[in-house]
This record gives C-alpha cells, sequence and structure tokens, in this order.
C-alpha cells in the first residue's frame, strides 16, 4: 500500500515537475505526447458513410468485387452476342436462342460468389435483346413448387399450366482462375475466366471466350 | 498506460477462457469470448479473438460460424497495413501496443480450421480455394526467410503439414496432379526440416500416398527414389483413389508465451555514439547505437551500468495423452503424428530470439537516454519517467492459446453414410475413448476432427 502511494506520488509530482520547465517539455515530453496523441486519435477515428453511384468503380481491399463482375460480364456479352452462334441459329431457327446460364467455377484463390456473375451475365444478355434466357436450376425448382401451389390455391383462369418451360438451346459455362505474383507489400493478381457456350442437344461447342483483368495491390 | 490496463482486461479474460478449457467446458470458454464483442473485435487483439472464437466454435460443431470467424481473420491479415503511430508507440513502450498480426506457424495453422469447417459443411470450392490461399501464405513465408534458410539448422520456414492437407483437399476433389505436387513438397519439407529439427518423422499413411500417387500419375523414377529413400516396396495392386476418410485429432495445448528478463552490463567506449551490453550468463554480446551525445565523457548515460530486459518465452502446456488410434467396425487405424506444434512455435521463437534481444535492448537504451538526460535537468521529472518505463518494460506475451499441441491424423476407407468410430486416446496408464460419427458421402472424401484439451504439463 505504501508503496504504491509512493509510486503515484513520484509519478504526478515528476510530470507536475516537467510541466513546469519548459526546456524539459520541449526536449522530452512534447515528442513522447505527440507520439501518445497520434496513438490515440488514430484510435478514435469516427465512421463517415457517403452513397455513390453504384456504376462507380470503386476498389478498397483489391479483392474482386461487384465492379469486376460487372466488368466480365459485359465483356463476355461483347464477344459473344454477334458471333456465328447466334447468327446462324436465328438463320436456320428463325427465332432468337434460349440460353441458360450455367455454373461458374471458382478457381481462384478467393472466396468468389458465382450468384453474382450469372446475374450480371443474365442481365446483359437479356438487354441485348438478341436471345432469351430462361431460369437457372435453382430458380426452376421454387418455380415449379410455385406452379404446384397454384394447382391447388389459384383459381382456374389465372393457374399456370404445367409442360409449357421453355427450354434452352444453349447452355453458358465458365471457369475463373487467377494467379498471384507478390513479394513484400506488393502483389499482382492476373485473373482469367474461361467461358464455353455449349448446345444442349448435341454437346457441341459452339463458342468459346476469355475475359481477362489484372490488378496490383501495393500496401 | 490506457494501452496497458486494456491489455491486462484481455489477459484476465484469456486466463478465464484457459481455466474453461482445463476443465474441458469449451461452452464456458466460448460464453466468455461472446461478452463484449465488440470491445474484443476493436482492439488490437483483433485477430486473437477471431481465432480462438472460430476454434472453440469448431470444437463446439458450429462450424458455418467457425469459418466465418476465420474467414474475417484472413481478410484481416490480409488487409492489415503497418500502423506507423502503434509501432512508434512501442518503440517508448513494449510490443503490447502493436496491432498482434500472428506468429508464421498460426497464420498457416488457422486455415487447417477453415478447410476442416469447409469440408464438414461440404463445400469443397471454399476448401479447394482455402487450399490454394494457404499455399499463397507459404510462399509468403518462404519469401520471407530468403537466404536464412540453407544455414545448418535452418530456421521454420516452411511446413509439411501444411502442404499435406493441400494435397488431401486436392485428392478429394480427384485432382490429383497439384495433390502430387503438394506432397512432394511435403515428403521433402518432412525429411529435412521436420526430422532434423523439429523430431517429427513422416507419417506411415503419408509414405503411402504419395508412392500411390507417384505410380499411378506414371512417375518411375520417382516412385523408385521413395522406394529407396524410406526402405519400402510399393504394393502397385493398392487402388488408385485412396481412404476417403480423413480423421484428424487435435490433442492437448499449445505452448503460452511468460515473460523472462534478463540482466545487462552497459559497457561504454565501444566507438561514438555505441555501446555494449553484455550477460554473462549465456554470453550475449550486443552493440547499439544510442547516438554521439549519449557516449561523451560527463554523459547522462554512462551512468547506467545495469538495465534489465523482458523477452517473451514459451511454456510447454502439452498433452496428458500420449498417442492414440481410431476403432471402426472392428478394426483398428493408429493415429500418426504430422504437426508438433510446440516444437514449431518454440523453433520460431528461438530462430528470432537475438533479433528480440536487438529490438529490446535498442528500446531499452532509448528508454534509458532519454531518463537520465532528464534525470540531469530534473530530477523529479526523471525518476517519473524511469517509472513510467519501469512500468511499460513488457515482453509481448500474446499468442492463440487454443491451439493444440499436437496434431494427429488417421486416413481409412469407410462406407458411405453415417459413421460410428471412437476415438481411444492412451494417457499414463490410462485410457479415454470418445465416441464420435463421421458423414461419409458417396463421392469425394470426407474430413473430421476432434480434440482432446488436457494439457500435459502442470499449468503455469
Amino acid at each position: 500500500m505504501t508503496k504504491k502511494i509512493y509510486t503515484k506520488t513520484v509519478l504526478w509530482n515528476g510530470i507536475w515537475q516537467m510541466s513546469r520547465n519548459t526546456t524539459t517539455m520541449k526536449k522530452h515530453v512534447l515528442p513522447i505526447l505527440l507520439f501518445l496523441g497520434v496513438f490515440a486519435i488514430s484510435s478514435c477515428s469516427q465512421r463517415q458513410v457517403t452513397r455513390i453511384n453504384p456504376d462507380e468503380q470503386t476498389d478498397l481491399s483489391g479483392r474482386w468485387n461487384d465492379s469486376d463482375d460487372k466488368i466480365v460480364a459485359e465483356d463476355m456479352i461483347d464477344q459473344s452476342i454477334d458471333k456465328n452462334w447466334r447468327t446462324e441459329f436465328e438463320a436456320i431457327k428463325g427465332r432468337k436462342p434460349v440460353v441458360i446460364v450455367g455454373r461458374i467455377k471458382n478457381s481462384t484463390s478467393e472466396f468468389i460468389d458465382p450468384i453474382a456473375i450469372v446475374k450480371q451475365i443474365e442481365g446483359a444478355y437479356i438487354n441485348t435483346g438478341k436471345v432469351r434466357v430462361v431460369a437457372t436450376a435453382d430458380e426452376r425448382k421454387e418455380i415449379r413448387d410455385e406452379r404446384e401451389d397454384q394447382q391447388i390455391f389459384a383459381n382456374e383462369e389465372s393457374r399456370k399450366k404445367w409442360g409449357k418451360e421453355k427450354g434452352a438451346d444453349f447452355m453458358l459455362m465458365g471457369v475463373m482462375s487467377s494467379k498471384t505474383d507478390q513479394y513484400g507489400k506488393e502483389k499482382i493478381v492476373a485473373y482469367q475466366i474461361d467461358f464455353e457456350l455449349i448446345d444442349i442437344e448435341t454437346n457441341e461447342k459452339v463458342w468459346m471466350g476469355q475475359s481477362k483483368i489484372k490488378k496490383q495491390i501495393k500496401n | 498506460m490506457f494501452a496497458l490496463a486494456s491489455c491486462s482486461q484481455i489477459a484476465l479474460k484469456q486466463g478465464e477462457i484457459n481455466a474453461s478449457l482445463y476443465q474441458g467446458d469449451v461452452q464456458k470458454a466460448y460464453d466468455v469470448l461472446n461478452q463484449d464483442i465488440d470491445r474484443w473485435k476493436k482492439n488490437r487483439n483483433a485477430l486473437l479473438y477471431y481465432w480462438n472464437k472460430g476454434t472453440m466454435a469448431w470444437m463446439l460443431g458450429k462450424h458455418q460460424e467457425s469459418s466465418e470467424l476465420f474467414m474475417t481473420s484472413d481478410y484481416f491479415l490480409e488487409d492489415m497495413y503497418r500502423n506507423y503511430a502503434n509501432v512508434a508507440a512501442s518503440l517508448f513502450t513494449n510490443d503490447k501496443v502493436r496491432q498482434y498480426r500472428g506468429e508464421d506457424h498460426e497464420r498457416l495453422l488457422f486455415q487447417y480450421y477453415q478447410i476442416l469447417n469447409f469440408m464438414q459443411l461440404g463445400n469443397q470450392e471454399y476448401a479447394l480455394v482455402q487450399a490454394r490461399r494457404l499455399q499463397l501464405e507459404l510462399q509468403r513465408l518462404d519469401d520471407r526467410y530468403k537466404g536464412e534458410k540453407d544455414e545448418p539448422g535452418a530456421r521454420y520456414h516452411e511446413d509439411a503439414f501444411a502442404y499435406l492437407l493441400i494435397g488431401l483437399v486436392y485428392e478429394s476433389a480427384n485432382e490429383l496432379d497439384n495433390a502430387y505436387i503438394a506432397y512432394k513438397n511435403a515428403y521433402r519439407i518432412y525429411s529435412n526440416l521436420y526430422s532434423s529439427s523439429l523430431g517429427t518423422d513422416m507419417p506411415e499413411q503419408f509414405k503411402q500416398d504419395i508412392m500411390r500417387l507417384a505410380y499411378h500419375l506414371g512417375h518411375p523414377d520417382d516412385l523408385e527414389r521413395y522406394e529407396k529413400e524410406l526402405g519400402l516396396v510399393y504394393d502397385k495392386t493398392t487402388p488408385r483413389i485412396g481412404g476417403n476418410t480423413v480423421f484428424f485429432w487435435n490433442n492437448g495445448l499449445s505452448p503460452v508465451k511468460e515473460e523472462i528478463s534478463l540482466d545487462f552490463t552497459i559497457i561504454r567506449g565501444q566507438g561514438a555514439g555505441w555501446v555494449l551490453f553484455t550477460n554473462n550468463q549465456f554470453g550475449f554480446s550486443f552493440p547499439v547505437f544510442i547516438g554521439e551525445d549519449h557516449t561523451q565523457d560527463g554523459s547522462a548515460f554512462s551512468n547506467i551500468e545495469f538495465v534489465r530486459a523482458t523477452f517473451p518465452k514459451y511454456f510447454t502446456r502439452g498433452a496428458f495423452f500420449s498417442h492414440g488410434e481410431l476403432l471402426v467396425n472392428g478394426q483398428t487405424y493408429p493415429m500418426e503424428l504430422a504437426e508438433d506444434v510446440s516444437q514449431i512455435a518454440h523453433k520460431e521463437l528461438d530462430d528470432r530470439f537475438l533479433k528480440e534481444i536487438g529490438k529490446t535492448l535498442a528500446r531499452l537504451a532509448l528508454k534509458k537516454a532519454s531518463e537520465y538526460q532528464l534525470r540531469k535537468e530534473n530530477p523529479e521529472a526523471g525518476a517519473a519517467l524511469g517509472l513510467i518505463n519501469m512500468i511499460t518494460e513488457q515482453a509481448d506475451t500474446r499468442s492463440w492459446e487454443s491451439m493444440p499441441h499436437q496434431i494427429s491424423y488417421s486416413r481409412l476407407n469407410l462406407p458411405s453414410g453415417k459413421q460410428s468410430m471412437v476415438l481411444r486416446a492412451y494417457g499414463p496408464a490410462v485410457s479415454h475413448d470418445q465416441p464420435l460419427q463421421v458423414y461419409v458421402p458417396n463421392e469425394g472424401m470426407s474430413f473430421a476432427g476432434f480434440h482432446t484439451l488436457q494439457p500435459g504439463n502442470p499449468l503455469p
């Protein structure tokens, strides 16, 4: 107990003495206070939230984000939409091809949600007005449950019939891979997404394309 | 002072967590971490919070929660930038005020838990992503110690178990070429660093797995070399696909860091601006540059003769059980040691002990020089600074304390569906049977694990 009181007295006496002596303050105490001040400020920063344009490209961590989903989807559509597979199909069948977006396999070293890319691609396909897009396997299951429900609970004129689903002509599949080159605080990540469009009836690969994104990340 | 106060609070909670773990009460330890979550997340021990809670959630079978915690820690590490205010403050106080960045082996082994989580959740795609991330961390580790590793008694700069695990994940996805590359790395490391410096022999199961892949992937030269080096003859009738179930046994608790102190004598006359810190007990001698002002005759620093420096040192908690086996459908499968976490932790700290001493002495010299200069001008203020310096001189004793002492594994072939097994662990003159259940899928592989927490040594 006595030791504690003595320690406190010495400490506060010393700090009081330091504050009285300007030379001491400048030479020894100020740098320490400055460091502690910076330390305190760094741990007390306040959070700010600002709404930004969803189309704006943003990069904070350097990891794959919504901007990349969008770039890849638009690049893939640009590359594939006016190629022979579609024009020949239209010439033979006299209608727009029906496409289903299948699995985009993630072989990168990042936890990327493939659903987001699938949705971007579906949206970009529909917006071209040149192809029709049908629901994915998971979505179909939900829709069939709803249709089944309608058979019991909906009135006859609004009830939807079985066997009217539009079958897809082509399936789009993709594989994402990445290569990371890193040293010290610098990292370069090169992503490559390989797409294939496959004729569902014949298994023929009617179109193949590649989209690339390269990022330099400095810490 | 504020920083120290918050550190002691964390230390207090760690004591509560450890006490619960020693009693085998994982739920209680988990509940302690569930109090004041925001405070844990915000402070400089956030990484330890994610790792400890992630480990306990895994032990409690909460794999989704565990994987979310480990994923947060993964991003946290990836985004961690050097906080210059932290570094500057640590120069005047101690390393405890810095953001905890994890030991090298900790940054690898949290990914072991994450791979187990993903496999147990049936998310093989994410298990593969984690395996690739583990490869990147292994590359970072290797790059960090480039140039030092070829010396005799090479430091811990690569991890055989991490490569073994990566290989198993690739095998589970039937990517056998990638699995073989990972196994080749594991083989090299088990044959060198692990057997010579860490006392861990190559597991027999692993020997069979690497020979099987060498044979079936068409690498006869490699197979011949393995047979020769291991003194084994490979049975060429072994099926191409290995056992579909891998069981990991986490045994005991990892070592904890304690503070030790060493007394140093300071010798002047080593050239302008330099003093020599010596310790006769261990034969240490470190020159430290403190600035020319402080080594002139009559300067304040000349008054110092002895100084006490503090360092972290591991205390081994070990494991009560020395070995174990799996009992399934009337058959016995031995659990083989694959990773001795305690040995690695000790080696890592020993490898950088001289660097720790150098860093601590440089900090002490800076503190002492300012203290004595101030004492000359104002004795009371000098005494106060001396007290502050003394109070703030502490070793950084933080570590991921819920990790196991050792990791063993066994690989077996089981029929698909829910399977019952018993993990039999042997202690001194006693054995313990732990009933377990694993789910084996129709295709691919099943990963499972269990942690026996009982430590082996009297606790500090």
